[in-house]
C-alpha cells in the first residue's frame, strides 16, 4: 500500500467530522429556505454527507457494503428527485409559485 | 418470498391492462392477486416451522437480504389483508385508475420489504419503495389544492426524515462494520457485555430512531401529519392510516426490538418519554378538532404513541401486543374512513355534522359506526380493548409512568370518539343523502365488523396459529 | 487545533474547504440558478474525496448521476418555471437563528459525541475495493436482490411522475382518484 495513501496520514475522524458539517449545512438549510426546490437541494446535500461518510467508513474498514449502499442512496436520490420535481412542477401550475410558506391551507 | 413475487409482477400486469382499458377490470384482478398473495402467505405461515420457506427461491434470495420468519410473515399478512379492506370499501362503483392501483400495489411491496428485511439496505429500499407512491398518490388529485400542499409537504418530511434515518444507518455501519441486522445485533450485545460505550453506534441509534419517529408520526416529529392526512384524497389518506402504520411500525419493531434490543438501556427512555408525549399531545389536539377528518388523524397520531410501547416491551409481549394492536386500529380505522368518505359524498368538507341523522338511514351502519368508535376508544369486548389491554400489561413493569399517561389519553379519547354519537343519533336536521351500498362494499364491512368483535371477545384467536 | 488542522494532507484540506464553502453558498444564496451550479461544484469536490478514499468507481458514478442527471434536472426545472431571479421572500430573522442554532446544537452534539471515535473502528483499509470489477461482483451476487428491487423502484416513480405530469384530456380523468360516482 502506498504509504502516503490518505489511510496513513488521516485519521477516519475526520472525515466524520467533514460529513457531519456538511449535513449540518444541509439541515439549516431545509430550516431556513422557503422556495420548495431549494429545499430538495438541501435535502440532496444532506444525502451526499451521508454517501461521503459511508464511503469512509468502507474505505478505511475494507468492507464493500458500504459502497454498495452509496449505490443505491444514489438510485434512490434520482427516483425521489424525479418524483418530487413532478410533484413541485404541478403545484406550480396551479399556484404559480413553489413557496412553501404559502402552502398554509390546511390548519387546525 | 412468494407473495412479494406475485405482488411485484401482479403489479406490472395491472399496469399493462390498464394501458388499453382504463375502466376495465383492474380492480378485480388487484383483488384476485391479494387474495393468491395473502393465501400464499398463510401457508408460509403455517410451514414455516417445518422447512425453509423461501423454497424454490433459496438460492437467490440470501437470508442477510430479507428473512421470511414467523414475526415478518404474520406482519405480512396483516399488511396484505389491511390493503384488502382499504381496496374494498374504497373503490366507488368499481371505478379505479389502473395507474392508481398499480402505485399501490408497489407501495404494499415497499411495506412487505420493511416488514421482512434483515439487511439495512433492504430497509431503506422498502422506505422508499412505500414512500415514492405515496407521495404521488396524495397529490392525486391533481387541480385541488388541498391535496398538493399535502402531497408536498408528505413528500419533503419523507425527503428529510430519510435523509436522518440514512445518517444513523451510516454511524450504526461504522460502529457496527456491517449492515446485517444480525451481525449489527451480535456487535451491539458483545458491546454491552464488554461494556464498551461506543459513540458511533449510540448516535447512528439516536438518528436512526429520530428518522424513524418522523415515518410513524410520533412527538416530536408529528406535525406534518394532520396535514398530509387531510389533503390527501380519502382513500391514500385511509392507506395512510393503517397499510403504512403497519409497514412501518412491523420495520421499527423488528429494527429496534429483534436488532437493537441488547441495547435498550440506550434508547428506552427516550424512546418512552416520546410515546408518553405523543399519547397526550394526540389526544389533546384531537378533542380541538371540528373537522372529523382532523380528529382522526390526530388520534392516528395517539394511537401511534400507543403503538410505541410495544416496541419497548420484551420481545414476545411485545411481538403479539403489536399485532394485535395493529388487527384493531386496521378494522375499526377502515370502517370508520369509509363512513367519512360517504357522508361526506363530493364536498371536501368533514365536519361532524355530516353525521346528523346516521341513526335514522340504517341500523347497520349505525352499530358499525358504534363497535368501531369503541374499538377505537378501548371500551371491553371490542378488539381495541385487547390491544390496548396487551400492551398496556407489557409495559407495566418497566414503565409504570408511562401507563397512567396512557390511561389519561384514553381517557380523553372517549370524549372525542364519543362525540360523533351525538350527531349520528341525537340530532333532528338530518341532511344526510342515502348512498348506495355495493355487495362488496357489505362483504368488507361485514369482515371488518367480524374482525373487530371476535378479537375483542376472543383475543387468543390471534395467537392460534402459534 | 490549528496547528493539527494545518497538518492534515493538503489535498483534503482543499477539497473539503471547497465543499463546506460551496455548501454554505447552496444554502445562503437567495437565487436558485446559483445554488444548483454550487451544488454541482460541491458534488464535484465530494466525487475528489472519494477518489483519494479509493472509491473510484462511485466517484465516476456520483459525477454522472448526481451532477449530470439530478443536477440538470434541477436547473431543467428552475428554467422551465422561470425562477432564474432573486424571488425568494425574506424569511424572518429569528427563524434564522433558530435554525442556525439548531443546526449548531446538532453538529456540536455529534462532534463532542464522535470525539475519537476512529479507535471504535476496525481498520483494515484495503485498495482496490472500490474498483469496478470488485463491486460490480459483490452487486450481482450477494447484493443481486436489491439491485432488482431497485428497478422496480424506477418504474413504480416513473408511473408516478407520468401520473402526476399527464394533461388532464377530459372530465373523466380530471375526476382521476374516482371521485365520479355516476357511472
Amino acid at each position: 500500500m502506498n504509504p502516503d495513501s490518505v489511510f496513513n496520514t488521516l485519521d477516519i475522524s475526520h472525515y466524520i467530522y467533514l460529513s457531519s458539517v456538511l449535513f449540518c449545512i444541509g439541515l439549516f438549510g431545509v430550516l431556513t429556505r422557503r422556495n420548495a426546490i431549494v429545499l430538495l437541494m438541501c435535502i440532496e446535500l444532506m444525502l451526499n454527507a451521508v454517501n461521503l461518510l459511508f464511503v469512509a467508513f468502507s474505505s478505511y474498514m475494507g468492507d464493500s457494503a458500504g459502497q454498495l449502499f452509496v449505490f443505491f442512496i444514489m438510485v434512490v436520490a434520482a427516483a425521489e428527485a424525479a418524483v418530487g420535481l413532478a410533484i413541485i412542477v404541478m403545484i406550480y401550475r396551479n399556484t404559480r409559485s413553489t413557496d412553501v410558506g404559502l402552502f398554509d391551507k390546511l390548519k387546525g | 418470498m412468494t407473495s412479494l413475487l406475485i405482488l411485484f409482477l401482479g403489479a406490472i400486469v395491472v399496469l399493462y391492462y390498464g394501458i388499453n382499458k382504463p375502466e376495465g377490470k383492474s380492480l378485480l384482478m388487484t383483488v384476485i392477486l391479494l387474495l393468491a398473495a395473502l393465501s400464499s402467505l398463510v401457508y408460509d405461515l403455517l410451514t414455516v416451522k417445518n422447512r425453509n420457506v423461501l423454497g424454490w427461491l433459496t438460492e437467490y434470495v440470501p437470508e442477510n437480504m430479507l428473512i421470511w420468519n414467523f414475526n415478518s410473515i404474520a406482519f405480512s399478512i396483516v399488511l396484505v389483508l389491511a390493503f384488502l379492506l382499504v381496496l374494498g370499501l374504497f373503490s366507488r362503483n368499481n371505478y379505479i385508475g389502473a395507474d392508481l392501483l398499480g402505485l399501490m400495489l408497489f407501495s404494499v411491496c415497499g411495506g412487505m420489504l420493511m416488514t421482512s428485511f434483515s439487511n439495512l439496505i433492504m430497509l431503506f429500499l422498502g422506505i422508499e419503495c412505500l414512500s415514492i407512491p405515496l407521495y404521488v398518490l396524495a397529490g392525486s388529485k391533481k387541480s385541488d389544492l388541498a391535496s398538493n400542499e399535502s402531497a408536498v409537504k408528505y413528500f419533503l418530511m419523507g425527503a428529510f426524515s430519510t435523509a436522518i434515518f440514512l445518517m444513523g444507518c451510516a454511524f450504526l455501519y461504522g460502529g457496527t462494520g456491517s449492515l446485517e441486522l444480525e451481525s449489527i445485533s451480535r456487535a451491539t450485545s458483545m458491546i454491552t457485555h464488554l461494556g464498551i460505550k461506543s459513540n458511533l453506534i449510540f448516535s447512528g441509534i439516536i438518528l436512526l430512531m429520530a428518522g424513524m419517529l418522523f415515518k410513524i408520526s410520533a412527538f416530536p416529529f408529528h406535525f406534518w401529519s394532520p396535514d398530509v392526512y387531510d389533503g390527501s384524497p380519502n382513500r391514500t389518506t385511509v392507506f395512510m392510516a393503517t397499510v403504512v402504520k403497519i409497514a412501518a411500525f412491523a420495520a421499527f419493531y423488528r429494527l429496534f426490538n429483534e436488532g437493537l434490543g441488547d441495547v435498550k438501556n440506550w434508547w428506552g427512555v427516550t424512546l418512552a418519554v416520546s410515546a408518553g408525549a405523543t399519547i397526550l399531545f394526540g389526544n389533546i389536539a384531537a378533542i380541538r378538532q371540528s373537522s372529523f377528518k382532523r380528529m382522526l388523524a390526530y388520534s392516528s397520531v395517539a394511537h401511534a404513541g400507543y403503538m410505541l410501547m410495544a416496541i419497548l416491551a420484551l420481545p414476545q409481549n411485545g411481538f403479539w401486543a403489536l399485532l394485535v394492536y395493529l388487527i384493531a386500529y386496521t378494522s375499526s380505522a377502515v370502517s370508520v374512513f369509509y363512513l367519512l368518505d360517504r357522508t361526506s359524498g363530493e364536498n371536501s368538507n368533514f365536519s361532524f355534522d355530516n353525521f346528523n341523522g346516521l341513526g335514522k338511514q340504517s341500523k347497520w351502519l349505525s352499530l358499525i359506526l358504534i363497535v368501531s368508535m369503541f374499538s377505537m376508544a378501548g371500551i371491553p369486548m371490542t378488539a381495541g380493548f385487547a390491544g390496548k389491554y396487551g400492551l398496556f400489561s407489557s409495559i407495566i413493569t418497566s414503565y409504570p409512568w408511562l401507563l397512567y399517561a396512557a390511561l389519561i389519553g384514553s381517557a380523553i379519547s372517549i370524549a372525542y370518539y364519543f362525540r360523533v354519537f351525538k350527531h349520528a343519533f341525537f340530532s333532528e336536521d338530518g341532511t344526510l343523502v342515502a348512498w348506495k351500498i355495493g355487495t362488496m362494499e357489505w362483504i368488507f364491512l361485514a369482515l371488518s365488523l367480524t374482525i373487530t368483535l371476535l378479537v375483542g371477545c376472543w383475543p387468543a384467536v390471534i395467537t392460534l396459529c402459534k | 487545533m490549528l496547528l493539527t488542522i494545518l497538518g492534515l494532507p493538503p489535498a483534503f484540506l482543499l477539497l473539503s474547504f471547497i465543499t463546506i464553502l460551496c455548501a454554505l453558498y447552496v444554502v445562503t444564496n437567495t437565487n436558485p440558478v446559483y445554488s444548483v451550479l454550487a451544488l454541482i461544484l460541491a458534488f464535484f469536490s465530494i466525487s475528489a474525496h472519494y477518489v483519494l478514499l479509493n472509491a473510484q468507481f462511485l466517484a465516476v458514478v456520483n459525477l454522472i448521476v448526481y451532477a449530470g442527471a439530478i443536477m440538470v434536472l434541477f436547473l431543467f426545472v428552475l428554467m422551465l418555471l422561470n425562477l432564474n431571479k432573486e424571488s425568494e421572500p425574506i424569511v424572518k430573522m429569528g427563524w434564522h437563528i433558530g435554525a442556525a442554532v439548531t443546526a449548531g446544537l446538532l453538529l456540536v452534539t455529534l462532534a463532542a459525541a464522535l470525539h475519537k471515535s476512529s479507535e471504535q473502528i476496525m481498520r483494515n483499509p484495503a485498495e482496490d475495493i472500490g474498483l469496478v470489477k470488485n463491486l460490480g461482483k459483490v452487486l450481482f451476487t450477494d447484493y443481486l436482490v436489491p439491485f432488482e428491487l431497485s428497478g422496480i423502484l424506477f418504474l413504480a416513480a416513473m408511473v408516478g411522475a407520468v401520473l402526476l405530469g399527464k394533461k388532464q384530456t377530459n372530465s373523466k380523468e380530471n375526476n382521476n382518484y374516482s371521485e365520479t360516482s355516476s357511472q
